[in-house]
């Protein structure tokens, strides 16, 4: 009963700010609302048992990537009314609805059965990564980089031109 | 007791909600903060069944999904933010350059 409690209270807090990202017009005031919404997530990852994800979760996205998009913001100089006006609203909002009815076959196909909330040990999981997805850890490795490269090249200025 | 539909449901709308955010948007930053959204939402529904089949290979993709993520992060805001240094582009509009 309390977990479901927790669950609906994290849930709303989530779907709260998205909604404020969408509706918003200071950029910054969103990112922080994105900040919120992702430990929320993290809080739901820790109530379905998976520690490690939610620690991940909070490392990763709400601490780097979040402080990289906020270094961006800083960088631009802001129009406040950031939100498009769009003329076929109706047509978005409908294509909005038959994604929805679409992705509800999940909903369908979903036989119910009883979700263990007992926390996943890392030990077993990282086994079950290290013993598996060896290759495709250093395939992630490779990567990223490219990744990290593939930024500095861009960042580079090309004086000579 | 949590209802598993409402966990798929959650996950659903908030990805809608990611797509909603990427398509209004007018500039790269907040339609790159609306695919953060989106990809969240996937890694909901990920954990989410990894814990109902009892198989730990839906929390490692969710692992893969994080890492994919940040680099996605670091090299479209590299890309917004040169865009601004050197066109002055902001919006999506105004890349017609791009066009054809």
């Amino acid at each position: 009963m309390l977990e479901t409690i927790i669950f609906l209270v994290l849930a709303l807090i989530i779907t709260g700010g998205g909604i404020y990202i969408l509706l918003s017009k200071e950029p910054v005031y969103s990112v922080f609302a994105l900040v919120v919404s992702l430990l929320s997530m993290a809080g739901i990852f820790a109530l379905f048992g998976a520690t490690f994800i939610a620690a991940l979760q909070i490392i990763i996205y709400a601490g780097a990537g979040v402080v990289m998009i906020v270094m961006a913001v800083m960088f631009y100089k802001y129009e406040h009314n950031s939100l498009t006006k769009l003329k076929k609203w109706w047509l978005g909002a409908l294509l909005l609805f038959v994604l929805f009815l679409d992705l509800s076959a999940i909903l369908f196909k979903f036989e119910k059965s009883a979700l263990s909330l007992n926390p996943t040990s890392t030990v077993e999981l990282s086994k079950e990564f290290f013993k598996h997805y060896i290759y495709p850890f250093e395939l992630v490795s490779v990567l990223i980089i490219v990744g990290i490269v593939g930024v500095l090249i861009f960042a580079k200025e090309r004086k000579n031109k | 007791m949590i209802c598993g539909y409402s966990v798929i449901f959650l996950s659903i709308v908030l990805f809608l909600i990611g797509i909603a955010i990427f398509i209004s948007k007018k500039t790269f930053i907040m339609m790159l903060i609306g695919a953060e959204f989106s990809l969240n939402a996937i890694n909901l529904l990920l954990v989410f069944f990894s814990k109902v089949k009892n198989n730990l290979d839906g929390q490692i993709f969710v692992i893969f999904s994080l890492t994919v993520a940040a680099i996605e992060v670091a090299t479209g805001i590299a890309i917004a933010v040169i865009l601004y240094r050197k066109h002055k582009i902001q919006k999506r509009e105004d890349l017609k350059e791009l066009k054809g």
